[in-house]
C-alpha cells in the first residue's frame, strides 16, 4: 500500500540523499519530494497546493528555517483544511526544542536524526 | 508759708461757695451806699439848713434895714413938730421922706391917736380922721407903741384907704406928754418888696408871713402859698418890731426821695455786682469741681499707677532720657538686679547694660529720641550687682509728648533667662541635630512642595558633591542643573510625577559634581505634609557611586558572562547540531551500505560517507577557531593604524574587489588608531567587507563606505553598502549566529560574522547593524578605548 507521499525539507545534501534512497529501499512511500530549505517548500505548497501526508522538517536551515516554515505552512494547511502530518527531524537533541515544537498543531512528532527504518516503518504505519 | 496757705484756703472758701460770696458783696455794698446815702442827706440837710439861715439872716437884715429908714422918716416927723405940737412944714418934709425913702407910700401924722395929716393926701383921704386908739384893729399895737415909747408896726392890715399895709407907728412925747403919733404907711407890697424875698428862693424856698391877730389871737399868715408846712423843712425868725414871724420854708419835701434814685441805682449796683461776683466766682467753682474730679481720677491713676509699678510681674524702671539715670524702680528690679533702690538710682542704663549690647540699646534710644521710633523691645543682658549676667527683654515706652523734648522714658524688664536658656538649649539640641544631621553620610535636604527649590542641605554636600549648602538654596533649578545630562529628563519627570501623586521616591541617579566627575546617588524622598495643601519633601542623597561601579561592574560581568554563557550555549548547540547531522548521516550511510547488495550503489555510498567526513572535518576545524576566539582570554591590544588595515584587506579581498567592480570610499583618516588585536582586525575588516561584496545587490555597482567617529568611550568604525539588506525583524537575533544564512547564495557559510562578532566582543565593543531590503546594510563596530587591564571584568 504505497499511497502515502513524504516530502523532506532540509538542507543537507548528504542527509537528503541518504534519507531518500532509504525511503526508496523501503517502498513504504509512494512519493519523494526535497526541499533545500523552508522558503523553497512553502513557495511549493502555497503555489500547488500539493500537501504530502508525511513532511520531514529540519529545524536548523537558512533563509527560513523549520520554525518559521511552521508557522506559515500552519495557517496554510488551515486555509486548505488539508491534513498533513509534518515529522520535526533534527540533529537537536535539546529539550526546548521538543517543546516548542509541540505548540504547533500541525507537529505529529518530534524524531531526532538519523532517520532510520523503524522511524520512517513507524511514520508510515501512522494514519 | 502757713498764710499764704490760709489765704488759699480762704480765696478757696469764697471761691467754692459762689452764692453766699456774690450776696456778701451785695449787702457790703449796698451797706455803703445806704451810708453813703445816709452821709449824702445829712450834707444836703446841712447846706440848706446853712443856706436858709443866710437868706433868713439877709431878709431879717432887709427888714431891720428898712424898719431902721421907717424909723428915721418918723423920727424926722417928730422932729417936724414944734414944742407947741404944731406940725411944721409936714409937706415939705413929706415929700421930701417920700421922695428919699422909695419904700414908703405915705406919712401921716396922728396927734392923740386921730390921724390929721397925711402925705401924699392923695389916695389916702379916707383914713383922715380915723382915730386908731378906738379902733379895735390898730388899738392893740397904738397901746404897744406907747407903753414900749418905741416905733411899733401893726398890720399888715386892712388899711382905711384901701388895699393892705403895714403901719409903723412912733409915738410922740411932748413934754414928757404924749402928743400922738408919727406914722409911715407902706404898702404891704411895697413892704414884701422892700425885704428882698422875692429875690431869694425861686426854686428851693418859700417864704411866709405870720402875725398874731389882733381881734382874733389867732396866728394869720400873709404872704401867698398859705399851705401847712408844718411837716416841711422850715426856719423861723421874729421879727419883734411888728411881731412878725417870718419863715423860710424848703420847698423840697423830704430829701430822702432826692436821695431815692441813687439808692435804687446803688442797690442796683450792688445787686449787679454781687451777681457778677456769683458769675465770676460760679466759673471757676465749676472748674474747680472739674479740677477736684480731675485731681481724683489722677489721684485714683496714681494710685493706680502706683501699684502696678509697685506690684506689676516685671520690673519698671523710670528713667531720665538724657542721662540715662534711672529715677525709680520697683522691687522686681531690684530684686532682679541685686541692687537696693538707693543703689540703682545711683546708676544710669549704660552701666548695668551689658557691653555687647549697649551698641543696640544706644541706637534704638536715639531713634526713640529723634521721634524715628514711637517705642521699642530689645532683648539684652543686664549686668547684676553680684557681676552675673541676666537676660531680660526691655520695652521702652518715652513719657514726653510728641512734640516735646525727651526727658523720660519708661522701661518695662522681663526676665527671660529661662526662656533664653531654654533656647540655647534649644539650638544645642539643634545645633545637635544638624551635627548629627551633618555626620550622616549622605546629602540630608529639605523641600517644598510649590517651588522647585531646596531649603535645607546638609554639609555633607560639600564632601559629597563638592557644593556648598548654599550653592543648593540660592538657586531654586540648583538640583536639576547637577543631575547628569542623560538621567536629568527622566529624573525630573519621575519626581514630578511623585510629587502630583505623593509617592515616595527612591531612585538611582548620576549627578555632575563642582569637580566635573559624575556620582551616583540614591535619592530617598519622604513626602511629610505639612497642612492639607502643603507637602514637603525631605530625602537623603546617598553616593553610591562606588557600589554603582561595583553594581555596573557586576552587570557588565553578569551582562559579559550571560554572553559568553549564550555564546557556549549557542556553541554547543553548534556543536551538538553540526557534529550530529554528520554523525547521524554517517550512520545512515553505514546503515544504506549495510543494506545495499549493489557494489556500485555500496561505492557511491563510500563517496558519500568520505564527503561526510571531510564536512566533518571542516566543522571540526571551525570549531576550532571560534573555540580559540573563546579561549583566547586575554588577547594582544595594540594600537593600530585602521588605515593600514583595510588597506590590506583590500589587497586580499582585490581580485572579488575589481571582478565587482566595487567602489570604497574610506574617509577615515591616516592618523586613525585603535586599540584592537592586528589578528582580530584584520579578520573583522575581511569578514565585512567581504560580507558586503558577496551580498551585494545584482542591480547596481556595489558601493562601501567607510567611515570612523567618536561616541562616548567608542570609536566607531561605520561600513555601509547598497547590497540586498538584511530582514532585520526576521533575522535580527540570528545574523550573529553560527552557520546561519539568510540568502541562497552559495558563498554564504554563516560563520564570518559570528566569529567576527565573537571577537569584537571578546575586546569589549560591539556590534549595530541597521539593514533594509534592497537598500542596503550599514555595520557599526564599537571598538572600546578601555585599557588592556579594564577589559577582563
Amino acid at each position: 500500500m504505497p499511497q502515502k507521499k513524504i516530502y523532506i525539507i532540509d538542507d543537507d545534501p548528504i542527509y537528503k540523499l541518504v534519507t531518500k534512497k532509504l525511503i526508496e529501499k523501503t517502498n513504504l512511500f509512494s512519493h519523494t519530494k526535497e526541499f533545500s530549505n523552508g522558503s523553497e517548500a512553502f513557495e511549493y505548497f502555497e503555489s500547488t497546493k500539493d500537501i504530502p501526508e508525511v513532511i520531514l522538517l529540519d529545524l536548523e536551515m537558512p533563509e527560513m528555517d523549520g520554525w518559521e516554515f511552521l508557522t506559515e505552512f500552519c495557517s496554510l494547511e488551515k486555509r486548505l483544511h488539508k491534513e498533513s502530518t509534518i515529522y520535526i527531524a533534527s540533529s537537536s537533541i535539546a529539550i526546548e526544542d521538543k517543546e516548542k515544537a509541540k505548540k504547533y498543531k500541525c507537529v505529529k512528532a518530534f524524531l531526532s536524526k538519523p532517520i532510520n527504518l523503524e522511524k520512517l516503518e513507524s511514520i508510515a504505519g501512522e494514519d | 508759708m502757713n498764710s499764704e496757705k490760709k489765704a488759699t484756703q480762704f480765696t478757696a472758701w469764697f471761691l467754692s461757695r459762689p452764692k453766699t460770696s456774690g450776696c456778701i458783696v451785695f449787702f457790703s455794698l449796698l451797706a455803703l451806699i445806704i451810708l453813703l446815702v445816709i452821709f449824702r442827706y445829712q450834707a444836703i440837710k446841712e447846706a440848706e439848713r446853712y443856706e436858709m439861715n443866710n437868706v433868713l439872716g439877709v431878709v431879717k437884715k432887709n427888714i431891720e434895714q428898712n424898719l431902721k429908714n421907717n424909723y428915721a422918716v418918723l423920727i424926722t416927723l417928730a422932729l417936724s413938730i414944734d414944742d407947741s405940737g404944731e406940725p411944721k412944714n409936714f409937706e415939705k418934709i413929706s415929700e421930701s421922706l417920700i421922695n428919699t425913702y422909695k419904700n414908703i407910700d405915705a406919712v401921716q401924722l396922728v396927734p392923740g391917736g386921730v390921724i390929721k395929716m397925711t402925705y401924699p393926701l392923695k389916695g389916702n383921704e379916707a383914713a383922715t380922721g380915723l382915730d386908731i386908739l378906738n379902733n379895735p384893729l390898730h388899738r392893740q399895737a397904738a397901746l404897744k407903741a406907747i407903753k414900749t415909747k418905741s416905733i411899733y408896726f401893726s398890720g399888715p392890715v386892712e388899711l382905711k384907704q384901701g388895699g393892705s399895709g403895714v403901719v409903723g407907728r412912733l409915738p410922740i412925747f411932748k413934754k414928757g406928754k404924749f402928743w400922738g403919733f408919727s406914722a409911715v404907711v407902706i404898702r404891704f407890697n411895697t413892704f414884701i418888696k422892700s425885704t428882698g424875698i422875692d429875690s431869694f428862693g425861686e426854686n428851693n424856698y418859700y417864704f411866709q408871713l405870720s402875725k398874731i391877730n389882733p381881734l382874733s389871737h389867732e396866728k394869720e399868715f400873709f404872704l401867698p402859698n398859705k399851705s401847712d408846712f408844718s411837716k416841711k423843712y422850715y426856719k423861723t425868725v421874729d421879727i419883734p418890731e411888728g411881731d412878725w414871724k417870718l419863715y423860710i420854708i424848703s420847698k423840697k419835701g423830704d430829701h430822702f426821695f432826692e436821695l431815692l434814685p441813687t439808692s435804687i441805682i446803688g442797690t442796683l449796683l450792688s445787686l449787679l455786682c454781687g451777681l457778677f461776683i456769683y458769675i465770676l466766682l460760679k466759673r471757676p467753682s465749676e472748674l474747680q469741681h472739674l479740677v477736684e474730679i480731675q485731681t481724683k481720677k489722677l489721684i485714683k491713676n496714681e494710685f493706680l499707677f502706683k501699684s502696678i509699678f509697685e506690684n506689676a510681674g516685671l520690673g519698671i524702671f523710670h528713667t531720665n532720657t538724657i542721662t540715662g539715670q534711672f529715677i525709680d524702680a520697683n522691687d522686681v528690679v531690684c530684686q532682679l538686679l541685686g541692687y537696693t533702690l538707693e543703689e540703682i538710682k545711683e546708676k544710669d542704663f549704660m552701666s548695668i547694660t551689658h557691653p555687647e549690647d549697649l551698641k543696640e540699646d544706644l541706637e534704638y534710644m536715639e531713634k526713640l529720641k529723634n521721634g524715628e521710633i514711637k517705642h521699642f523691645s530689645m532683648e539684652k543682658r543686664y549686668i547684676k550687682k553680684n557681676g552675673e549676667f541676666i537676660w531680660v527683654s526691655i520695652t521702652v515706652s518715652p513719657l514726653w509728648e510728641k512734640n516735646e523734648t525727651p526727658n523720660h522714658h519708661i522701661a518695662i524688664v522681663e526676665n527671660i533667662s529661662t526662656r533664653k536658656a531654654n533656647e540655647l538649649e534649644l539650638l544645642e539640641s539643634k545645633q545637635k541635630t544638624r551635627d548629627l544631621i551633618d555626620s550622616i553620610d549622605g546629602i540630608v535636604w529639605e523641600g517644598n512642595s510649590e517651588d522647585p527649590g531646596i531649603t535645607y542641605v546638609s554639609k555633607k554636600s560639600e564632601a559629597i558633591l563638592g557644593y556648598s549648602p548654599d550653592e543648593w538654596t540660592s538657586d531654586d533649578m540648583f538640583w536639576r542643573k547637577i543631575i547628569h545630562p542623560d538621567d536629568r529628563d527622566w529624573v525630573i519627570e519621575y519626581s514630578t510625577n511623585a510629587a502630583k501623586y505623593r509617592k515616595p521616591f527612591d531612585q538611582e541617579y548620576r549627578m555632575i559634581a563642582k569637580n566635573g566627575s559624575v556620582v551616583w546617588v540614591r535619592d530617598l524622598v519622604s513626602i511629610y505634609t505639612v497642612d492639607e495643601n502643603r507637602i514637603r519633601y525631605r530625602g537623603i542623597l546617598i553616593d553610591i557611586t562606588k557600589s554603582k561601579e561595583i553594581e555596573i561592574d557586576l552587570n557588565n560581568s553578569l551582562k559579559l558572562v550571560t554572553e559568553q554563557n549564550k555564546r557556549l550555549l549557542n556553541f554547543s548547540h553548534i556543536v551538538s547540531h553540526n557534529l550530529r547531522s554528520h554523525t547521524s548521516n554517517i550512520h545512515s550511510l553505514i546503515n544504506l551500505i549495510e543494506m545495499s547488495e549493489d557494489e556500485t550503489e555500496q561505492n557511491e555510498l563510500l563517496n558519500l560517507l568520505k564527503s561526510v567526513s571531510e564536512t566533518l572535518n571542516k566543522t571540526m576545524d571551525n570549531l576550532n577557531e571560534v573555540v580559540s576566539i573563546q579561549t583566547d582570554i586575554n588577547p594582544i591590544i595594540e594600537k593600530l593604524n585602521l588605515n593600514k588595515y583595510i588597506t590590506k584587506t583590500q589587497e586580499i579581498l582585490h581580485s572579488q574587489i575589481t571582478k565587482n567592480g566595487v567602489v570604497i570610499i574610506n574617509t577615515i583618516p591616516d592618523d586613525a588608531y585603535l586599540q584592537f588585536n592586528p589578528a582580530y582586525l584584520e579578520s573583522v575588516l575581511l569578514n565585512f567587507i567581504s560580507n558586503s561584496i558577496r551580498y551585494r545587490h545584482p542591480k547596481r555597482a556595489p558601493e562601501i563606505k567607510l567611515s570612523l567617529y567618536t561616541e562616548g568611550e567608542y570609536q566607531i568604525l561605520e561600513i555601509q553598502d547598497n547590497g540586498i539588506g538584511i530582514d532585520l525583524k526576521k533575522n535580527g537575533e540570528k545574523i550573529f549566529g553560527l552557520y546561519k544564512t539568510f540568502t541562497r547564495n552559495p558563498e554564504s557559510r554563516g560563520i564570518g560574522l559570528f566569529i567576527t562578532k565573537n571577537q569584537i566582543d571578546a575586546l569589549n565593543g560591539k556590534i549595530e547593524v541597521e539593514s533594509h531590503l534592497n537598500e542596503g546594510t550599514t555595520f557599526k563596530i564599537y571598538f572600546s578605548h578601555a585599557t588592556k587591564e579594564n577589559l577582563h571584568h
